[in-house]
């Protein structure tokens, strides 16, 4: 049996660096669209940093719900 | 998928076509090896589980890894093709994604040399665990969210030394953060939710239960 907490912390961490990734390379090349680096640094920053609270936050909500569940059967 | 699959038949032929894969592979059967029958005393156990087998994996990938990965991004630069790639009609995301599977077949194929290994011996009977496929598959996971963090960081830097070595720190701190150590720093001043959350960003707690599984 796996655990579904263990499969929602990795794939939720490949997509989080995955995001960060595609993130800095648009960051890089200036594919985003924006042309002011200080704004691209700022949105390129915001979006990871959204990235990493979603990661945490998914993360949490996940062994709280299954760790409750668990404990209740 | 489309995207993906021409980007990864580049870069996987291009790591077969220098030495560079064949000395990775050889170097993490060895390694491998050494540790499940040496070091971890496989066969002295009398266990019939591949849990020390399993044991010693995210510590070898923490170097071996990020020695594949630091040169995905940088390389791209170093030699130019990097403006080849991205201004073709194909998202940064396909480009990653081939990327990663690239380093990916390449870390499969690692793993699946070691099954002569475990075909024959002193268990010379295995169980039904041993002839199991999913074993094999079963580090992939960890594998791929090592590959992600070399990726996210050789894209940061032209410098493949220090993606290498900021890659292997980045895997370290999330390695042991379900430590004692790590914890008891924690519990000093955090409150309990906090400490749960940072035990629960380990790859060890969350690998153990998996390769255990």
């Amino acid at each position: 049996v796996i655990d579904l907490r263990d499969l929602i912390f990795f794939f939720s961490l490949i997509a989080l660096f995955l995001t960060a990734n595609v993130v800095i390379v648009d960051l890089k090349t200036g594919l985003s669209g924006c042309h002011e680096p200080l704004s691209r640094r700022f949105y390129a920053l915001a979006a990871i940093a959204l990235a990493a609270v979603i990661f945490v936050a998914l993360n949490i909500a996940a062994d709280a719900t299954f760790t409750t569940e668990r404990a209740s059967t | 998928m489309n995207q993906v699959w021409p980007i990864f038949k580049r870069e996987f032929a291009a790591y077969f076509a220098t030495p560079l894969a064949y000395v990775f592979i050889v170097i993490f059967l060895f390694a491998m090896g050494a540790f499940t029958f040496y070091i971890g005393h496989f066969y002295e156990n009398g266990v019939a589980d591949l849990s020390v087998f399993f044991a010693y994996h995210p510590w070898l990938y923490l170097f071996l890894v990020p020695a594949i990965s630091m040169r995905l991004w940088a390389e791209e630069r170093r030699t130019g093709t990097m403006e080849l790639l991205l201004t073709l009609a194909r998202a940064a995301l396909g480009d990653g994604a081939g990327q990663i599977s690239r380093r990916l077949g390449v870390h499969r194929r690692g793993a699946g040399a070691h099954l002569p290994d475990l075909d024959h011996g002193e268990l010379s009977r295995p169980s039904r665990q041993w002839r199991d496929p999913g074993e094999l598959y079963r580090q992939l996971p960890d594998g791929g969210r090592l590959s992600r963090h070399r990726l996210c960081i050789s894209a940061t830097t032209n410098n493949q030394v220090i993606a290498f070595v900021v890659s292997v720190v980045v895997c370290f701190l999330f390695t042991i953060s379900g430590a004692p150590l790590v914890l008891d720093f924690f519990r000093g001043w955090a409150p309990l939710a906090l400490v749960n959350a940072v035990a629960s960003f380990s790859f060890l707690t969350h690998f153990t239960a998996i390769s255990r599984a």
